[in-house]
């Protein structure tokens, strides 16, 4: 059994940091979940092991601007399925993604 | 319950909502164990082999049991692909090492009941599980009886293969010795049921071996509906690849079989027209999977109200429902969406037990579906949650171009067999 003091001490003395983690992570939680269907075509974490291209590692700039490629008018050449999925997304869950995927090594 | 979780609630009371994310988040050393609690999930398949895997790698200290009777799961996704020729039945076949390996205690034994007030689950040979959450992910039960003359006995004669498994084989079986120049009939059932675009790539892929091995066969489908899943593409590619050789009659068309005579192999359609089969194949009307029953989640309709944010059971607290036993439209019943649900689910399970609210939900789908070996065609979605309820993202998603290059049904030929190869990885660890 942990004092409730002790627990309210520790809060107390690290509160700002606290605050900022907490709601971090919550927006985290959020990018895991956006991030679940990929994994069906890009692999778990986004590392492929088919010719689907692999996202995991990636610079979050590049994966946000393709992304945002899929989704616009002029998908990239040989798109077949991106452009009709990318358009359920908007441009502040693209980006979530494409921090999500560029920091998963 | 833990000692730590008691004081960490009357923590939260001071502390308010903004309380439940510091302690869980950034205390381990003082909350050790917060956030742990046992979990059952009950389906091996794409959905609950998912959402044990994915509650498991978010928090290890989750003890996660997954019940499957089978050593092996056998996927009903791509086994049409068996029937084309294309793939053995065993490069459907999943085994549940990697679910060990990560910590997820695997018992093969079928789930009986559910006591949902003492939160426990019953397998055959009587050993009982004690949960927090349960995790129900049962598939499909066919409703034996529903359509005339097609009960159990019967689909030994006129398989249904709509459950991968001895079903598959019988009816690969049956085709194989069907002499050139036989009809293959399926008849396709009402919405809703299993893999939408499933019986048109049946179809498909039979007509491919026919075409390559039996060409002087004929294949008939007798609808129940009046439209199916990416019906202008089959319809298409139909005609394109195999001619003549596939015929669809829509319910409007007399297409709606009300009598099997499985002995026979003949089926009788609404207005009393008979067509008789060298191999005939009943996809019959379905309800979800028995244990969904005996838990008290399957609602009249025979499939199970979930809440949408969560897929917790709308009729019972703290038992969630993925994959193709939910009331989950607009989803299809796709392997691909019960994984997805199965993230979902997993998710808010996990903060659940660690006090936090779920995170917001995001769901996609994508349905590959082969017309020949280079000739494929695609479905997909992307959902969200709005006002409650699961919403298809407008103008997201819909189906491959009508007109396209060969090239262009390459890839998605190509394509499909990528994301079976990344799903299964996905799901069960195994390489395809």
């Amino acid at each position: 059994m942990v004092s409730r003091s002790k627990i309210l001490g520790a809060i107390s003395g690290a509160t700002l940091l606290l605050i900022a983690g907490a709601a971090h992570a919550q927006s985290a939680g959020d990018a895991a979940v956006l991030a679940g269907p990929c994994a069906n075509c890009h692999g778990t974490d986004g590392k492929s092991n088919n010719k689907v291209p692999s996202l995991a590692g990636r610079p979050a700039p590049t994966l946000a601007a393709l992304m945002k490629a899929f989704k616009g008018e002029t998908p990239p050449p040989g798109t077949t399925i991106m452009n009709r999925l990318a358009k359920g997304y908007t441009d502040e869950q693209i980006e979530a993604l494409a921090k999500y995927f560029a920091e998963k090594k | 319950m833990s000692t730590n979780m008691i004081s960490r609630r009357c923590t939260l009371q001071l502390l308010g909502g903004a309380g439940a994310g510091l302690m869980s988040l950034s205390m381990p050393a003082i909350a050790q164990g917060a956030g742990a609690g046992r979990v059952v999930v009950v389906g091996g398949g794409f959905g609950g082999a998912t959402a044990a895997k994915y509650i498991k790698r978010t928090n290890p200290k989750i003890q996660v049991t997954l019940v499957e009777p089978l050593q092996r799961y056998y996927t009903c996704p791509f086994t049409n692909l068996h029937f084309g020729g294309l793939r053995t039945f065993e490069q459907q076949g999943h085994n549940f090492n990697e679910l060990r390996a990560l910590g997820v205690q695997v018992v093969h034994a079928l789930a009986n009941d559910v006591d949902n007030k003492k939160k426990t689950v019953t397998l055959a040979g009587g050993r009982v599980l004690q949960y927090d959450k349960l995790v129900l992910s049962p598939g499909i039960d066919i409703r034996w009886g529903a359509l005339k003359g097609y009960d159990q006995a019967a689909a030994q004669l006129a398989p249904h293969a709509w459950q991968a498994g001895p079903q598959t084989t019988l009816l690969k079986q049956q085709l194989d010795a069907m002499p050139d120049g036989g009809t293959f009939i399926l008849v396709a059932p009402e919405n809703p049921f299993r893999c939408p675009p499933g019986p048109y790539e049946r179809v498909s892929m039979i007509g491919h071996y026919f075409k390559t091995r039996k060409p002087k066969s004929k294949i008939l489908v007798l609808d129940a509906k009046e439209n199916f899943s990416k019906q202008g593409l089959f319809l298409d590619g139909w005609k394109k690849v195999y001619g003549e050789m596939i015929e669809w009659v829509p319910l409007s068309k007399d297409g709606k079989v009300v009598r099997v005579d499985a002995r026979a192999r003949e089926v009788e359609t609404e207005f009393g027209k008979k067509h008789k089969a060298s191999v005939l194949n009943v996809v019959p009307p379905q309800k979800a999977g028995f244990i969904a029953d005996r838990a008290g989640v399957t609602a009249q309709s025979g499939w199970v109200p979930i809440k949408a944010e969560t897929f917790e059971s709308s009729q019972v607290a703290d038992i969630h429902v993925i994959g193709d036993a939910t009331a989950a439209a607009p989803m299809p019943k796709s392997g691909f969406v019960a994984n997805a649900q199965g993230k979902v689910a997993a998710a808010a399970i996990v903060a659940s037990l660690a006090g936090r609210p779920a995170p917001k939900a995001s769901w996609a789908n994508t349905c590959y579906s082969l017309i020949a070996p280079d000739y494929g065609i695609s479905v997909a979605n992307v959902y969200d949650v709005v006002e409650g309820k699961l919403n298809e993202i407008k103008g997201s998603g819909g189906v491959s171009p009508r007109e396209a290059s060969p090239e262009f049904r390459k890839l998605e030929a190509e394509y499909g067999v990528a994301w079976y190869n990344a799903i299964a990885n996905d799901a069960w660890g195994t390489k395809a």
